[in-house]
């Protein structure tokens, strides 16, 4: 399998340069003969790319430990399941899938712009570039069929942090929405190169733009999750480095997903919104540096390796190439249109890209101030979530209030009317639940902010859905068929609120589980009981038991909420032999209304243990919201073709025009 | 038996590679349709967009009209252009 893959790596390198050689002639030369060559090279590195992925994979199950990376990243007693996902498991394996996803989207991308073929050929170009670095990586720098001789008996095992089913999401659903990022990328050059700075590109860069956006979210929160479940402190996000690394381009992509509807719509944000993917693009590079260069502390230091320097340097030739690009077709970028009025839809998107931005400009300054003070001082000073809490609670609390207020905007200005009619209702809403949360006892200032404006944008997603229901119901449709037409037949507006909807979960869930988190702690004997924020729990005592190259000592706690019985948790300590590492296994009730979070944290020879219990309300209202997301994501982008499978209904009128206009042409 | 396996392969895959090289092609040139329909998409979603946002209230029936009125001259000269250039033109999808 060693000699495959190697095989494959080594013909990608070649197969790659080829294709960009062969493109960038093909452009240049205006031959077409290379440009096709160029795409069978795109077709055939996928194809080298997927065969060093299959030999890989068949190095795992066969436990070849010949290879290097499959002695360090597997055993003969790990399971099936962590042993397919050891293959990105270390940094070697890792690369390895990125390329793997890379193919998927250059394949992908490259047809899907057959249509285009003078934004086709520089894209093919651009993607190629991506690949001939990442092949050169693979075959000179990062080989994950690098031979182990001699062959040692068993392999070292995946890390035991990382032998976890969220972990082993984590990075494919991260890497698609990185790589993802690369489409959009190769669609904006295209554009500079060629001099197309119409909307063309934006149509077509959007869709890769929101897929990509999607999966960064799930990844970010799969890796919530890893670090909620097994990292045995009971968070889900501490700033780390890596952390925001994966943060800032999804802030920055946010950010273009609302300035590119100013551009649709009103002709402004042109040169923004090419800077915007080109920065997304390359941040998406530069948190692959902090992942694998180790210049930052972080909890992924499992993933350091010598490359990461490399992708400094590339990340600079693309900003650099790009950007030059950019600066080439300043002047062809001009704005179409002006801001009418401060009170407009366009001056909040405005206002809501200035706020992401500036959340990306605080994360990354945030981010390298340890190295920049270790560069200039000697000595690495971390900031700290304090410093993150403080900047980026404002900026999300202005977010917020413009997810309400943008959507019920009108383009171009709003009366003063139309302000009292749109926003009166949740307004009042959000007053309401801010008097009632306090009535019942809540005393946080930022919590009751923080629901009150949820409680704001839910009322305007509610009050959006309801109008529009009801001005189709005008027709005779019935409450649930002209709701579901309303969603169907406005499925990029509809699909944004649900993803808003999501976000707005995951904002409660984080609210919730930060300023209302309670924990408590005990040292007990079998038997004994203690409370923690209303639950009362009752040690059973240990139990120790083994498991393929893991020892188990486990916990029995019984559980009442009130005088209600819980069950039986059973949070566990592993001890990983070969790797020689203790882990947590933290026992989780999870609710709609708080997680109850059980620790085994340490224990005597008599049999006592130190239980550990936190209490987070909300906090499963963030997962819930990623599927949300997820939902509205897949709602705005389902394809067009499927909308011509159903006949158009005809425009939804509120009463008779003002002036006769025919029927909107394409509405449906 | 597996370096010839190799090698049959990648000579194949090298004659796939070179053979549209080694013989001149057309490029094809820009469709100039292409940033038209993008044109007029865009214009067919703002004008949906624009009737539902009056529908809903969120205009006024001034500023409906002049905006539709708008949208609608600037929807109907990106379809002059089109059918310009091609009687028979493709329906555009995104």
């Amino acid at each position: 399998m060693g000699e495959i893959g190697r095989f494959a790596l080594q013909a990608g390198v070649v197969v790659a340069l080829y294709g960009l050689v062969v493109t960038v002639l093909g452009i240049r030369w205006h031959h077409g003969g290379f440009l096709e060559a160029g795409r069978r090279a795109a077709v055939v590195w996928a194809l080298l790319m997927a065969l060093a992925s299959a030999a890989l994979f068949a190095a795992f199950l066969s436990r070849d430990f010949s290879v290097r990376f499959v002695a360090a990243a597997s055993e003969s007693t790990q399971s099936l399941f962590y042993t397919v996902t050891a293959f990105w498991g270390g940094h070697d394996g890792a690369l390895l899938l990125w390329a793997l996803i890379l193919a998927g989207y250059l394949v992908a991308g490259i047809r899907s712009l057959r249509h285009h073929p003078d934004f086709q050929a520089p894209a093919a170009a651009t993607l190629l570039l991506i690949a001939a670095f990442f092949s050169l990586l693979l075959a000179a720098a990062s080989n994950p069929f690098a031979p182990m001789i001699p062959p040692p008996p068993d392999g070292q095992g995946l890390n035991p942090l990382l032998r976890n089913p969220w972990m082993a999401a984590h990075p494919p659903t991260l890497y698609l929405g990185f790589v993802g990022m690369s489409m959009p990328f190769a669609v904006a050059v295209a554009a500079l190169v060629t001099g197309r700075l119409d909307d063309t590109w934006i149509v077509l860069a959007r869709r890769w733009v929101v897929v990509a956006w999607m999966f960064l979210t799930l990844g970010l929160l799969f890796g919530a999750k890893w670090s909620y479940v097994v990292l045995g402190w009971g968070g889900y996000w501490a700033w780390d480095p890596v952390e925001n690394a994966a943060f800032m381009p999804w802030l920055t992509a946010t950010a273009f997903l609302h300035s590119i509807q100013i551009q649709e719509r009103r002709g402004m944000l042109a040169t923004w919104n090419v800077a915007l993917v080109l920065i997304t693009f390359g941040l998406t590079i530069f948190g692959t540096f902090l992942v694998r260069s180790g210049v930052l502390s972080s909890i992924h230091a499992f993933a350091q390796s010598p490359i990461g320097y490399l992708f400094l340097g590339f990340l600079a030739v693309l900003l650099v190439g790009s950007f030059a690009l950019l600066a080439w077709r300043w002047d062809a970028l001009h704005s179409r249109g002006t801001v009418e009025s401060v009170v407009s839809r366009e001056t909040a998107f405005l206002a809501n890209n200035l706020l992401f931005v500036v959340a990306a400009v605080v994360v990354f300054l945030g981010t390298i101030f340890p190295a920049l003070t270790e560069a200039f001082r000697g000595v690495k000073i971390n900031v700290g979530p304090t410093y993150f809490n403080m900047v980026m609670i404002p900026i999300a609390v202005g977010i917020l209030l413009l997810m309400g207020v943008g959507p019920l905007l009108p383009w171009r200005r709003a009366t003063p009317e139309q302000l009292s009619r749109n926003f009166m209702l949740p307004g009042a809403g959000a007053l309401l639940v801010a008097l009632v949360l306090a009535l019942l006892g809540v005393r946080s200032s930022g919590a009751l902010l923080v629901f009150a404006l949820a409680a704001f944008v839910f009322g305007t997603i509610v009050l959006e859905a309801a109008r529009g229901t009801a001005v189709r119901m005008r027709r005779g449709e019935g409450p649930a068929v002209a709701l579901v037409r309303l969603v169907v037949r406005n499925r990029r507006r509809y699909g944004g609120y649900t993803v808003h909807l999501g976000i707005l979960l995951m904002l409660v869930g984080i609210a919730g589980s930060s300023a209302f988190a309670t924990q408590g702690q005990a040292m007990v004997r079998p038997g004994e009981r203690f409370s923690v924020a209303g639950y009362t729990l009752e040690y059973g005592g240990l139990s120790h038991f083994e498991q393929p190259g893991i020892d188990i000592t486990e916990a029995s706690v019984r559980v009442w909420a009130g005088s209600k019985p819980l069950g039986v948790l059973r949070p566990q300590r592993l001890f990983y032999r070969t790797a020689e590492q203790p882990m947590h296994h933290v026992a989780i009730r999870s609710s709609v209304r708080e997680d109850l979070y059980v620790i085994l944290s340490e224990w005597t020879p008599d049999g006592r243990a130190l239980i550990r219990v936190l209490v987070h309300p909300l906090v499963s209202w963030l997962w819930a919201g990623g599927a949300v997301v997820a939902l509205g994501v897949i709602l705005a982008v389902l394809p067009e073709t499927w909308r011509r499978l159903h006949p158009a209904a005809a425009p939804v009128r509120r009463r008779p025009l003002p002036v006769p206009v025919g029927d909107s042409p394409g509405a449906s | 038996m597996i370096e010839a396996a190799f090698f049959v392969v990648a000579v194949l895959a090298a004659l796939y590679l070179l053979a549209p090289a080694l013989r001149p092609g057309e490029v094809p040139a820009p469709d100039p349709r292409a940033a038209l329909e993008a044109a007029r998409d865009a214009a067919l979603r703002s004008l949906k967009d624009l009737d539902l946002d009056w529908a809903t209230g969120k205009l006024s029936d001034e500023d409906y009209r002049t905006q539709r009125a708008a949208l609608e001259a600037e929807t109907a000269a990106i379809v002059r252009q089109l059918a310009a250039l091609e009687p028979q033109t493709p329906e555009a999808g995104e």
